[in-house]
């Protein structure tokens, strides 16, 4: 239930911080909307990295206290919900996911760009694998794996592109507070 | 006082983490396992949440698409004055065959008329009209073969309607919501749709199953069809209309019958939504008349502002497959 605004942030109650806070949220929103958008495409459905997962990812990692699970959570289900996926799914995998990667996460925040990214490579195949076993027990159909395998190559080879330009947001968020610790 | 509100909402966010991560992720696997049961159950109040959030996102991801649908344009444009010769040829060629086909489909109209004519048989349709739609967002994802477009209950866009290009059939509205609809494409897995092959007039179901090629099931024992004949709606169950054109039979493999269809994924941009109604029951023709009465059909308000855009005609027998016709 963490979410920007913790730690001093929203408590402060100055407008400026809120909106500077709100960046990560808005930047995983501007995604999900890049996510939708149609794309030019031979087959009836487009196979396109999903940068929406990787910029919650960067964050998860980079600032926690202003993109918490409950933010993440709504995320998620606008997601589901505006591209005619079942509510919940994307949600119950990445949830799932964070649940098994929770002890790492610490040792994540410290690491290189070439650690991170590996990391980011085991959560995409982890987190997409999932979402396919999920998606195939919800519909009781076993729903083709080359689609997602692309997919999660796709997702794993745009996370540099997403990490760079998110990284030119890290300057204007405002500075973690002692409450708002890693974690 | 608003402050205050998120300063305590921040406390409990707090107070929940320093319980630790793992109570709060359980909690929101639950939250998340909840609503895919409801889902499941198809529970009306989900259906109306994610109506709303998509009806709320779609300026959001119009204003998103456009940078790549004007870079799109741009780059078509220019393929298109390269090109503009072998076009030009191209048209030439189709003006001669589509002239032999009019004076064709002149014939069979006539042919028709007085057949009917001397068999009796009513002239009646229901009614139809189109309204056109922008897709404005794609299914983000391997799982589902969905569109959302622009157009809603505003738009009198019911659950049902046929969703067409010039080429063929795309597929047919699953959701709507006041300023949005959901299309299911024909080759997603949950679309089965009653189709007819054109030649041998054998009907079978057209069964989507997430790859570019639909399937066709249920046919019957000695079936006369060949690759490449034309497959259509059939019109049974009175939910389509018939005749309108989907693909071709591009293989047989076994039991195994897959149709390409005609859509050209690339260019889909906008679509047309067949608002036609479906059949009424027996049950409701009152007056026991052998007459069927057309369903009457509210004027759209955007095509009545466009000069009336009189697209009724297009109901008639042998009209909508040259409306999608390949």
């Amino acid at each position: 239930m963490t979410g920007f605004g913790q730690g001093g942030i929203v408590a402060s109650g100055r407008p400026g911080d809120l909106a500077r806070a709100a960046l990560p949220f808005l930047s995983v929103f501007v995604l999900i909307c890049v996510d939708l958008a149609p794309l030019p495409s031979a087959a009836p459905t487009t196979i396109a990295p999903l940068l929406s997962l990787a910029a919650i990812f960067y964050w998860t990692v980079q600032r926690p206290d202003l993109l918490g699970n409950g933010l993440t959570l709504i995320l998620t289900l606008l997601l589901d919900a505006a591209s005619g996926m079942p509510l919940g799914l994307t949600a119950l995998a990445l949830f799932a996911t964070r649940l098994v990667l929770l002890a790492p996460r610490r040792f994540l925040s410290s690491r290189s760009f070439a650690v991170l990214w590996a990391c980011f490579c085991l959560v995409a195949m982890l987190l997409l694998g999932l979402r396919w076993v999920i998606a195939c027990l919800f519909w009781q159909e076993a729903l083709p794996l080359r689609p997602v395998l692309f997919e999660i190559l796709l997702t794993i080879a745009a996370y540099p592109l997403v990490s760079l330009a998110l990284a030119f947001l890290l300057p204007v968020l405002p500075k973690p507070s002692h409450a708002a610790s890693r974690g | 006082m608003k402050i205050a509100f998120v300063d305590r909402f921040v406390q409990f966010g707090t107070a929940l983490r320093a319980a630790g991560e793992r109570p709060v992720l359980v909690a929101v696997i639950g939250v998340a396992v909840l609503l895919l049961v409801l889902v499941r159950f198809n529970v009306r109040v989900i259906e109306v949440v994610t109506d709303g959030i998509a009806d709320r996102m779609v300026p959001a991801v119009a204003l998103v698409r456009e940078p790549i649908a004007l870079t799109r344009r741009i780059g078509d444009q220019i393929g298109a004055l390269l090109a503009v010769r072998a076009e030009n040829e191209r048209l030439r060629a189709e003006n001669r065959r589509l002239l032999e086909w009019q004076s064709r489909a002149v014939w069979l109209t006539v042919e028709n008329r007085s057949l009917r004519t001397m068999l009796d048989m009513t002239t009646a349709t229901p009614e139809t009209a189109l309204t056109t739609a922008q897709i404005v967002a794609d299914s983000a994802g391997p799982f589902v073969h969905t569109r959302l477009i622009d157009a809603g209950r505003d738009h009198a866009i019911e659950v049902g309607m046929a969703v067409l290009t010039p080429q063929g059939m795309v597929g047919r509205i699953i959701d709507v919501g006041a300023r949005s609809a959901r299309v299911l494409l024909l080759t997603d897995f949950n679309s089965k749709l009653p189709v007819i092959i054109e030649r041998s007039g054998d009907q079978a179901l057209l069964a989507g199953d997430n790859t570019a090629e639909p399937k066709l099931q249920f046919l019957p024992m000695n079936p006369r069809f060949a690759i490449g004949d034309r497959v259509m709606t059939s019109g049974k169950g009175g939910v389509l209309p018939p005749g309108l054109m989907i693909g071709e039979i591009a293989r047989i493999d076994g039991g195994r019958v897959a149709v390409r269809t005609f859509v050209e994924w690339p260019t889909v941009d906008f679509v047309s939504v067949l608002r036609h109604a479906p059949l009424p029951a027996p049950e409701s023709d009152t007056d026991g008349g052998l007459e069927p009465t057309a369903p009457e059909l509210e004027p759209e308000p955007a095509l009545a502002d466009q000069g009336g855009a009189d697209l009724r005609g297009i109901g008639q027998p042998g009209a909508l497959v040259g409306l999608v016709g390949g």
